[in-house]
């Protein structure tokens, strides 16, 4: 469908420009197929000539390239000043929403990668069920196609929506987490990590996101019964919400008919709802049958009464149900069963028998109807039943309750020689027991005690083994005083550059583990970089850890200069100095075909 | 307190009305009785919060010479009967668990009919179920979500440190009820939380649930589905009463399932389920064997796979200050990955760097004792069974047994003795509980 049109010229060829529902597109004359054709997803920017201008023009940016086209609206001026506005409405809208998907990221780094997922989603995403569905297939052929070289996968679409979406729920994800914003800029906007790479082990935030975004809510099971409030003057006021509105059409079709017949032309909204809470036809709905206390105020409305119908207290339900009853609920089913053996008939759960109940009974049945069909959605008839496998008859009077409690040891631990682990230390022990004797240790402690006292006053300590203890107790309790009295001292300037450092340190370290190791759930499930790619990653890694070192020195220096004590900066970026150093070691010595 | 005040008007009202009535001409009898009831429930009961204390002395009943010890004994043989229920042998369980707390914030857990309400009881017993669950499971983590107005809100994100789980729900403001409960919303939020853990350890839900209506947006048989499929275990306590999906969910996901009658009772269940859940055979829930069996040959015994952890390098508290991975914070203590020497500030975690799984010995073994049980004791019931060189004395206090037998309770040895059947030492009754239920481990076995 073509949502507007008109003659423009394009690079000064006459032609006609077209926006349908997908692409702006631009035919040349006489030609068949559109030369120019941009998707509404790539259009960045629109620039328009001025008001009044000789010319009506109309320039248009796409994403990653400002240049776009320019259109001539051919047209005598007053028809293309029309045209063109009509277009730049449209395109504006388009553009709007375009950046609002991007604005996940101000500047995204990778337009190629951006454009490639586009296309990707043309490829409807099998099998969003599954707990990652990264990769389409489209993108799992683009991936191993892709050499050692190029190893910038296209961003993937971890939730199986748009990428659009993606780029919002990313953004929430930043914005939520400061601190891997912040990473994020400094990583991956400055080119350093690709977005793909970024989010690689990271997936699962932006799932919870999806998850808390995606919710929805459920409709309350209440009936819709509106409860008046008494205001001062004995008047009686109802508050008129659009979702109350809302509700009472969807609750009482009747209502809506009625408004949809009598508003505005015979009566205002006003007095449609005035008129309307002081009707019989209110008090019907009501979801009470002890309405006798408004009774008097109800009035008589040659409007409102017409749409009455008559109370829903007949044997049969007005509204006849079309499905077949369970055979195990339907109560007329044992009605035979009771004529023959001279019993009587059983009519202890008969409906109806008291009259005024009846009408609200059934309101309730409508109404959880309605509520059921609301959760289960527009499935057909056919499949709503659940039709579980052998679900017979006799699984149906198969109560749980009856049966035994099933007991279930679970699955038996077997450890190999379990035995051992005990063993070795209990039987060393057991032997040093067993070679003494009770009797002659007893004798032995006691003439061994005996010449305790005299010893005692011999007794003398060397000093310097306590002088020892004492002086590293107190070196280590004045370490700890030491570290914990000059924690602020490192201006914040120098800090931030500090933790910047290591938190990108860190980042290009996870990405190597990462590429080293892969998580093994994730074999399965998630076609994952491939070997080749693996390969590239840790190599491009190693290559950023290996300038962690200089990065390092470079902070120590700058620590001199502010006059602080290079020693105390050195040794808070010692961890991560020494996992650099790991890395490379780990990376130097692994076999070459790993 | 209006609402304090609020429930006493209406209870003078009806005992006034009761008397108005006896005076008024007969009524239907059934009118009446319900109006004595009435009444006699305000005798009973004059203010709500006596209730809270009446129930306490009801349990403990002395005998005729004035003795508790009956009551006492009494309660210890129904102790020594439950564990008697517990698989003697040694059974695979999950060490490594996963689970997310779901806490029902809808209007109502206001409900007062556990004390103070439903809502600040729930608040106090899953901090203490959060602590004693980190205590048996420390390589445990849990998750908090929240049932509130109809959506699932994520209220504590998945940690392994109790106090930050505890920190999450000890703003009682910021988790006021309110609204209706969606099982389904919360059940989803949970699933996707887990949805990116390894499959070597458990996945499961707790829900602590006090509404007797779900307000669902779609069908919460597929949620079910979906969580079996993902092997994700859902456990109930329910406050109000049994419902038919709650029950299901619990079943078909091989979870626990139970409601609570009083506040005992609830915690009684709650607690019941800080033990690791213990893995069942070719899940319990598929068909009667013999229809499937050949379709899916679960072995009986499926082999266990390996996974791989690292014991950190602990930084002492005196060492010079250092930047740690987790926080960016210059810190002293610390502990170091072994496989790729980051520094982390608490284990057990996974290591933000590479991925390894750092625990110290002391996480392991405190998980351990679920996997090797001491064997329950058996009572001696017999004079013949105490051999003539047994000891006279508890094995664990030294404690003096009684000569000859007493009378005792069932499933209680006469003569007090209970014997560990490997070591074959006789120990006091205090004892046995204390070994089973406190240090899990026997002395005399030495093990």
């Amino acid at each position: 469908m073509t949502a507007c049109t008109a003659k423009a010229s394009c690079k000064k060829l006459p032609g006609l420009l077209e926006l349908t529902d997908t692409h702006l597109q631009w035919t040349q004359d006489g030609k068949k197929a559109p030369s120019v054709r941009i998707a509404h997803s790539e259009a960045a920017s629109l620039f328009c000539s001025k008001e009044g201008a000789p010319q009506t023009r109309l320039k248009i940016g796409l994403v990653g390239d400002d240049n776009g086209h320019n259109f001539t609206f051919s047209s005598p001026q007053p028809v293309a000043v029309a045209e063109r506005e009509k277009f730049k409405k449209e395109l504006t809208t388009i553009i709007s929403r375009n950046r609002g998907a991007q604005d996940a990221l101000p500047k995204p780094p990778l337009p190629v990668a951006a454009a490639r997922s586009l296309s990707v989603t043309a490829v409807p995403t099998p099998g969003t069920s599954t707990p990652r569905p990264t990769a389409t297939p489209l993108q799992a052929s683009h991936s191993r196609a892709s050499s050692v070289v190029d190893d910038r996968r296209p961003t993937p679409v971890i939730t199986g929506t748009d990428p659009a979406t993606e780029f919002r729920l990313r953004k929430k994800v930043l914005m939520a987490n400061p601190e891997l914003g912040t990473l994020h800029r400094d990583l991956v906007m400055s080119g350093q990590i690709t977005e793909a790479d970024f989010w690689d082990g990271r997936e699962h935030l932006i799932l919870a996101q999806l998850a808390s975004e995606g919710q929805k809510k459920g409709k309350p099971g209440q009936l819709v019964d509106p409860r008046p409030e008494t205001v001062e003057g004995g008047e009686i006021k109802i508050r008129i919400t659009p979702q109350l509105v809302h509700d009472i059409f969807d609750e009482y079709p009747i209502v809506a008919t009625a408004y949809s017949e009598n508003v505005p032309n015979k009566l205002s909204e006003e007095q449609f709802w005035k008129r309307y809470f002081q009707s019989k036809l209110f008090n019907a709905h009501r979801a009470s049958i002890r309405s006798s206390a408004a009774q008097h105020v109800v009035k008589e409305d040659p409007i409102f009464d017409k749409y009455l119908e008559k109370d829903d207290d007949e044997l049969e339900p007005r509204r006849q149900r079309s499905e077949q009853v369970d055979v195990f609920v339907d109560l007329a089913m044992t009605f035979e069963d009771h004529g023959d053996t001279g019993n009587d008939k059983d009519i202890t759960m008969q409906a109806g028998r008291q009259k005024a109940a009846l009408p609200l009974i059934r309101k309730f049945n409508e109404h959880s109807e309605r509520l059921l069909n609301s959760a289960l959605g527009d499935l057909p008839p056919s499949k709503r039943q659940r039709t579980d496998e052998g679900e017979g008859s006799y699984t149906q009077i198969d109560l749980d309750d009856l049966h035994d409690p099933e007991a279930s040891d679970g699955i038996i631990l077997e450890m190999q020689d379990r035995q051992r682990y005990f063993n070795a230390v209990m039987s060393k022990e057991a032997e040093a027991v067993k070679q003494h004797d009770p009797a002659v240790v007893l004798a032995d402690t006691k003439s061994k005690l005996q010449s305790t006292e005299s010893k005692l006053t011999q007794l003398k300590i060397e000093r310097k083994a306590g002088d020892a203890a004492l002086i590293a107790m107190t070196t280590n309790v004045a370490n700890r005083l030491d570290g914990k009295s000059r924690k602020n001292d490192i201006p914040d300037g120098l800090f931030r550059q500090m933790t910047t450092c290591q938190t990108a340190a860190n980042e290009f370290l996870r990405q190597f583990w990462l590429a080293m190791y892969p998580p093994p759930s994730e074999l399965q499930t998630v076609a994952t970089a491939t070997k080749a790619q693996r390969l590239a990653k840790q190599a491009k890694m190693i290559g950023y850890i290996a300038k962690t070192p200089e990065k390092v020195h470079a902070l120590i220096q700058a620590a001199q200069q502010h006059g602080i004590d290079a020693i105390r900066v050195q040794n808070a970026l010692k961890p991560i100095l020494e996992a650099s150093e790991r890395a490379l070691t780990v990376y130097r010595n692994k076999k070459p075909g790993q | 307190m209006e609402v304090d005040s609020d429930s006493d008007i209406s209870l003078d009202l009806d005992h006034q009305s009761s008397k108005a009535k006896g005076k008024a001409k007969a009524k239907a009898a059934a009118d009446k009785k319900k109006a004595d009831k009435g009444k006699a429930k305000a005798k009973e009961q004059p203010y709500v919060w006596e209730a809270s204390f009446a129930r306490s002395w009801d349990t403990v009943q002395e005998d005729e010479a004035g003795s508790l010890q009956a009551s006492v004994e009494d309660l210890m043989a129904r102790g020594r009967r439950r564990r008697l229920l517990a698989p003697a042998s040694a059974i695979r369980r999950t060490i490594i668990r996963h689970l997310i707390l779901v806490l029902d914030l809808s209007a109502s857990m206001m409900d007062r009919d556990m004390r103070p309400t439903r809502f600040d009881l729930m608040l106090q017993y899953a901090r203490e179920f959060i602590s004693e669950w980190f205590d048996q499971n420390p390589l445990g983590q849990i998750g908090i979500v929240g049932m509130r107005a109809g959506l699932g809100e994520r209220v504590g994100a998945m940690s392994g440190n109790p106090q930050e789980v505890l920190k999450s729900i000890s703003d009682r403001v910021k988790l006021e009820p309110v609204g209706e409960p969606s099982l389904q919303n919360a059940i989803e939020m949970a699933r996707n939380n887990m949805s990116h853990l390894p499959t070597h350890s458990s996945r499961e839900i707790l829900i602590l649930f006090g509404s007797l209506t779900t307000c669902d947006p779609g069908n919460i048989h597929d949620t079910l589905d979906t969580c079996v499929q993902n092997k994700i275990r859902i456990s109930i306590v329910a406050l109000a009463a049994e419902m038919k999906i709650c029950r299901e969910l619990c079943d078909k996901t091989a979870g626990q399932f139970g409601v609570a009658m009083n506040e005992g009772h609830f915690k009684d269940l709650l607690f019941e389920l800080v033990p690791p859940p213990a893995q069942r055979a070719a899940a319990r829930s598929a068909r009667p064997s013999g229809t499937n069996a050949g379709l899916n040959p679960a072995p009986a015994n499926p082999a266990a796979d390996l996974m791989m952890m690292g014991f950190p390098t602990r930084l002492p508290d005196a060492s010079i200050p250092s930047l740690c991975v987790c926080h960016s914070e210059l810190k002293s203590q610390g502990f170091l990955c072994p496989r790729c020497l980051s520094k982390v500030c608490d284990v057990p975690t996974d290591c933000d760097v590479c991925g390894l799984m750092i625990v110290s010995s002391p996480h392991l073994a405190r998980s351990y004792h679920h996997l090797f049980p001491v064997k329950t004791f058996t009572a001696i019931m017999k004079d013949l069974d105490v051999a003539p060189d047994a000891a006279d004395a508890c094995h664990g206090c030294t404690r003096i047994f009684p000569e000859r037998a007493t009378n005792a309770k069932e499933g209680m040895s006469p003569f007090r003795r209970y014997r560990c059947p490997d070591c074959e030492n006789d120990f006091c009754s205090e004892c046995d509980v204390f070994i089973h239920d406190v240090i899990h481990c026997c002395p005399g076995c030495g093990k």
